[in-house]
């Protein structure tokens, strides 16, 4: 007891989530996945200090967890994205090594995509409650870093380079797809999510022709912008107003 | 306890508050600096593109193809570190080009006079920044630091420039100067945060 205190105090003042809450949270989360019924929103207080002690922890710890539910959900969400983060790095290399391997922008973004929903699956059942608590106002903030990370996670691994106003576009463009993809999901009885993952073909498909059209119009904006400089130019070359101009 | 919460949550894969801090000192760093050298190519295309065919053209010309350098350097730095660029870009754009058109309209001296307060602003930024990158832990931000040391040795020299064309003898030079020096810490005090 009196080591869990001083854990406690040493945790809560160092700001850390070392592997002793880790495992209380991983612990947590077995619980929502074998239950099903309660689901991350009831998994605050009473629960967390159930679940301590049965892993031999002081029942004090549950207040290193002050939001109750949606931390739990928060940390969910971080791991997954840190293990899109590390098997997308893998991928990558090995994709350097052997040309083969080499996929093209969308491809590897429809993959990416569908390795990160798969994490979810575990918790299918529960995931409405989840999205719920992240729907709040006041956990908007948590929600939004949550889905930067992970599509700036999947543009990075991508070869996404972008400095402009551009990384804005690319980003907000893949949240769509990925939200309204995780929307499809819930409802999804198919086998192995099949119509899930055919929905998110149609939604990328239909972000690439966009995208195809807007390049054509910039290209024609910009050829337009050539063709009137031309035009103002020579107009100024008749009238004898260039700057040769013996004027 | 609940001031702590953000930042556990922020940095949830570097777990330690040191590593985050670390982080996010260097991104707000590359992203106020990206911005800056967007704002300053854009202060000297302005300037060039009314002063460009008289006798400080060259002057300019010089300043404009170091800022470019920077420029460069800063785009290099922005996805190497996986840094979100600031949103106001396309403000910057505008309002970088407009105000080096626009002090290059009230003449040449006034354009120098703008080099100047914004030249000064900049150099006090990037000492201030460098203090911060060596307080941080001088070997983990080798890099940086030598970039930033370099660009504000440039813009210290731009500074000079400016003094040396005939800047103090702009038209209401103290309140344009003030002007433009407030604007820009502005400027950097926005991009820094959005």
């Amino acid at each position: 007891m009196w080591l869990s205190c001083v854990q406690y105090v040493f945790l809560s003042s160092s700001f850390c989530l070392p592997g002793y809450a880790r495992c209380l949270q991983t612990a947590s989360l077995h619980g929502v996945a074998e239950e099903g019924k309660s689901g991350p929103e009831t998994s605050s207080s009473p629960d967390q200090e159930g679940r301590a002690e049965t892993l031999g922890y002081s029942s004090m710890v549950h207040g290193m967890f002050p939001g109750g539910g949606v931390d739990l959900v928060n940390y969910f969400y971080g791991e997954c994205n840190s293990k899109l983060d590390d098997s997308l790095r893998t991928a990558v290399k090995a994709a350097e090594e052997n040309q083969e391997l080499r996929k093209g922008t969308t491809a590897f973004i429809a993959a990416a995509v569908e390795e990160r929903l798969r994490m979810n699956i575990e918790y299918h059942d529960s995931w409405h409650r989840a999205l719920a608590l992240h729907a709040s106002p006041s956990n908007m903030s948590n929600a939004l870093h949550n889905i930067g990370t992970l599509t700036d996670t999947i543009w990075y691994h991508a070869g996404d380079r972008s400095h402009d106003f551009n990384w804005y576009t690319k980003r907000g463009i893949l949240a769509a797809v990925y939200k309204s993809t995780e929307l499809c999901m819930l409802q999804d009885k198919s086998e192995d999510f099949q119509d899930t993952w055919t929905f998110m073909n149609r939604r990328l498909s239909d972000v690439h022709s966009v995208g195809k059209c807007v390049r054509k119009g910039a290209s024609f904006l910009g050829d337009a912008g050539n063709l009137a400089k031309a035009g103002i130019l020579t107009a100024l070359n008749i009238a004898g107003m260039n700057s040769k101009s013996r004027f | 306890m609940y001031q702590c919460r953000p930042l556990v949550i922020a940095s949830l894969r570097l777990y330690s508050t040191k590593a985050a801090h670390i982080k996010q000192t260097r991104d707000r760093i590359i992203r106020v600096d990206h911005a800056g050298e967007l704002g300053a190519d854009r202060i000297y295309a302005g300037q060039m593109a009314v002063l460009g065919k008289t006798s400080v053209g060259p002057v300019i010309q010089h300043m404009w193809d170091q800022e470019k350098e920077h420029k460069a350097k800063f785009e290099e730095l922005v996805p190497k570190y996986r840094v979100r660029p600031t949103v106001l870009l396309p403000i910057w754009n505008v309002a970088g080009f407009a105000l080096g058109a626009g002090t290059a309209l009230l003449g040449r001296e006034a354009a120098m006079a703008c080099t100047v307060a914004v030249e000064s602003v900049i150099t006090d930024h990037y000492n201030s920044q460098l203090r911060e990158l060596i307080n941080l832990g001088e070997e983990e931000n080798k890099e940086l630091i030598e970039v930033i040391k370099k660009f504000r040795d440039d813009e210290m020299d731009h500074h000079d420039t400016g003094l040396a064309n005939d800047a103090e003898q702009a038209p209401a030079y103290t309140v344009l100067s003030n002007v433009i020096k407030t604007g820009c810490k502005a400027a950097v005090w926005l991009s820094e945060r959005i």
